[in-house]
């Protein structure tokens, strides 16, 4: 993939796995005890700028590098709803993560399972919000592992093949990640989104054109293929709105978010990393969304090129050109690899944490003591990577399309913590209900091939259902807690 | 149930008293995230470029640094004060 790089790619490669195995063994170091908060919350003393970083290289994957260029190319300037969608994100967060992180605080949340419990009271709902974060989130990890595979593959040019690919590159995030738990996550994903902010903001700064220069651009592509730069029409504005609220409420719901706010060490920690974040896609986003568009007039015409090969050839080319851009460029290729790492580190952990605390702590391992819990949990990481692993080896196995689904899957979640901070009228049978027709008619719309009814995600229409369903009930139901409202 | 319910409103009651983003910022929000998406700008509109960008696209990358400056404005100043987590 970007043969041009040769042996420097994988040197710099290899050097980012050396220090980042180093880091995992100083948070070891670091690491107080072996109780639950300490290993999946860094005993919730998350500091601003940590905060930051990780909430930053949890929420940007791999795709976003490889595959958010390939968008723009295909589609053209619409997806400047990159941007937005990005953006959404933080604001979604700001309809629960004040009150959640102090709720947090006060009754030592673990998981997003312990918030549901807490707030509705039922085994029942618990379990089907784990099942459908669970199902979710492994699909999202299997996507990495596979990612991980074809980079290596691709930044070798074939010579260290995909399957080592995947077994190296899972091998050591599940070293780091067992002896220094979310410690050590966090401090490798600050490595990776300090190399993804410099890479591309040098990047920007090294290759944007003047707006004369841009201009001429965005003319030649007016004058090759009309429709990337047109106005979109109604039916690409309803999915645009619809891209913007199913990502906003979703990826504010990822369950490794939701620790991270659990972990932050006070609130003015999540007040600046906030501040900070919101600017975040336009540096990201906006520059990769710049990159899809001068593919455009680099490579016209359709079917030129793959649009997942879109960064690697302009990297390949601009390369070439000065001592600092070859430098950029690959920064940006060790920031891609850890890009892929970070968010599958991040994945695993939150799903070793519900595994452990929230299925194992209530069924086999009833009343033992948290550091039992934590090595069970560590245990099962390597059983849970170790099964998708073998699925990630076969190719003909690869879920890539269904990362996307991981979103619509997210979505049905997403009023448990919206709704259940902010609305106390929702009730437990509200809730419940909510999330079990949501995910129905999602999966029936799926089931029927309609993903996208009226160019609106399923995943979007489903979880209007659920939170008509919510509501109604809600309302219809007597609240359990007036007596202690009007206390 | 109907414990665990009690407990867990009591606390969330208590909090949303003191503890709650002003509403209107919400319709900010959407006023903004309405504005970001060229739906009111006909499809059939000529090519206009300010900035070197097609003018509806400049009009979102706006809306969405209006999204992030009144997004630094909320949450400085008007982050709900939260009591001690221990009180």
């Amino acid at each position: 993939m970007i043969g041009s790089f040769g042996s420097d790619a994988v040197i710099a490669v290899v050097l980012y796995l050396a220090a980042i195995l180093v880091v995992g063994y100083a948070a070891r170091r670091k690491r107080s005890s072996e109780d639950l908060a300490e290993f999946y919350l860094a005993g919730r003393k998350l500091s601003g700028p940590v905060l930051l970083l990780t909430l930053y290289a949890t929420q940007y994957s791999g795709n976003t590098l490889i595959g958010y260029p390939g968008e723009a190319y295909r589609l053209g300037f619409s997806w400047v709803m990159s941007v937005g969608f990005m953006m959404a994100i933080i604001v979604a967060y700001l309809l629960f993560a004040p009150r959640l992180h102090y709720l947090a605080q006060r009754h030592r949340f673990v998981t997003p399972g312990d918030w549901v419990t807490h707030r509705f009271g039922s085994p029942v709902l618990t379990l089907f919000a784990n099942l459908l974060l669970i199902a979710a989130m492994s699909n999202y990890l299997l996507a990495q592992l596979v990612a991980m595979g074809h980079i290596t593959a691709g930044l070798s040019g074939g010579t260290v093949p995909y399957w080592v690919g995947v077994v190296l590159l899972t091998l050591v995030v599940l070293i780091y990640e067992t002896i220094g738990g979310m410690r050590a996550v966090a401090w490798t994903d600050s490595i990776q989104g300090l190399m993804l902010v410099i890479g591309l903001a040098g990047l920007f700064i090294a290759v944007s054109p003047t707006a004369a220069g841009l201009s001429d651009i965005t003319r030649f592509i007016a004058d090759e293929a009309a429709t990337k730069t047109a106005v979109p029409g109604w039916d690409e504005c309803r999915n645009w709105f619809s891209t913007l609220v199913l990502i906003g409420l979703s990826g504010s719901v990822y369950p490794h978010a939701i620790q991270r706010i659990f972990a932050a060490s006070n609130a003015s920690a999540l007040r600046n990393s906030f501040s900070v974040m919101v600017f975040l896609p336009i540096i990201t986003t906006g520059t990769v969304f710049l990159i899809g568009i001068f593919a455009i007039a680099q490579f016209p015409g359709t079917g030129t090129v793959e649009p997942e090969q879109v960064l690697p050839l302009l990297l390949a080319e601009w390369s070439s050109s000065s001592p600092l851009l070859y430098a950029l460029s690959l920064l940006i290729i060790v920031a891609v690899v850890s890009a892929i790492m970070s968010t599958a580190d991040s994945v695993l952990l939150s799903l070793s944490s519900i595994l452990a605390k929230d299925v194992l702590a209530n069924t086999f391992l009833r009343g033992a003591n948290e550091a039992r819990l934590t090595r069970a949990g560590k245990t099962l990481s390597w059983v849970l990577v170790s099964g998708l692993v073998i699925i990630a080896l076969n190719p003909r196995l690869t879920l890539w399309g269904l990362t996307e689904l991981k979103m619509e899957i997210l979505a049905q979640v997403a009023p448990l913590f919206i709704l259940g901070v902010g609305w106390t009228k929702l009730t437990t049978l509200g809730a419940l209900s909510g999330i079990v027709s949501g995910t129905a008619v999602y999966a029936t719309l799926l089931a029927t091939g309609h993903t996208e009814p009226w160019n609106i995600h399923a995943g979007v229409v489903a979880l209007l259902v659920n939170l008509a369903v919510c509501s109604g009930i809600s309302q219809l139901t007597p609240a359990p807690c007036s007596r202690s409202n009007n206390a | 149930m109907n414990n665990s319910d009690t407990t867990s409103n009591r606390d969330t009651t208590e909090y949303r008293r003191s503890n709650q983003f002003p509403c209107w910022i919400w319709g900010v929000y959407a006023a903004l995230f309405v504005v970001s998406v060229p739906w009111y700008i006909p499809a059939s509109a000529p090519l206009r470029i300010w900035l070197g960008l097609p003018h509806w696209v400049v009009i979102s990358l706006l809306a969405y640094l209006c999204v992030a400056g009144f997004t630094v404005f909320v949450v400085q100043r008007l982050w709900p004060e939260q009591p001690p987590p221990d009180s």
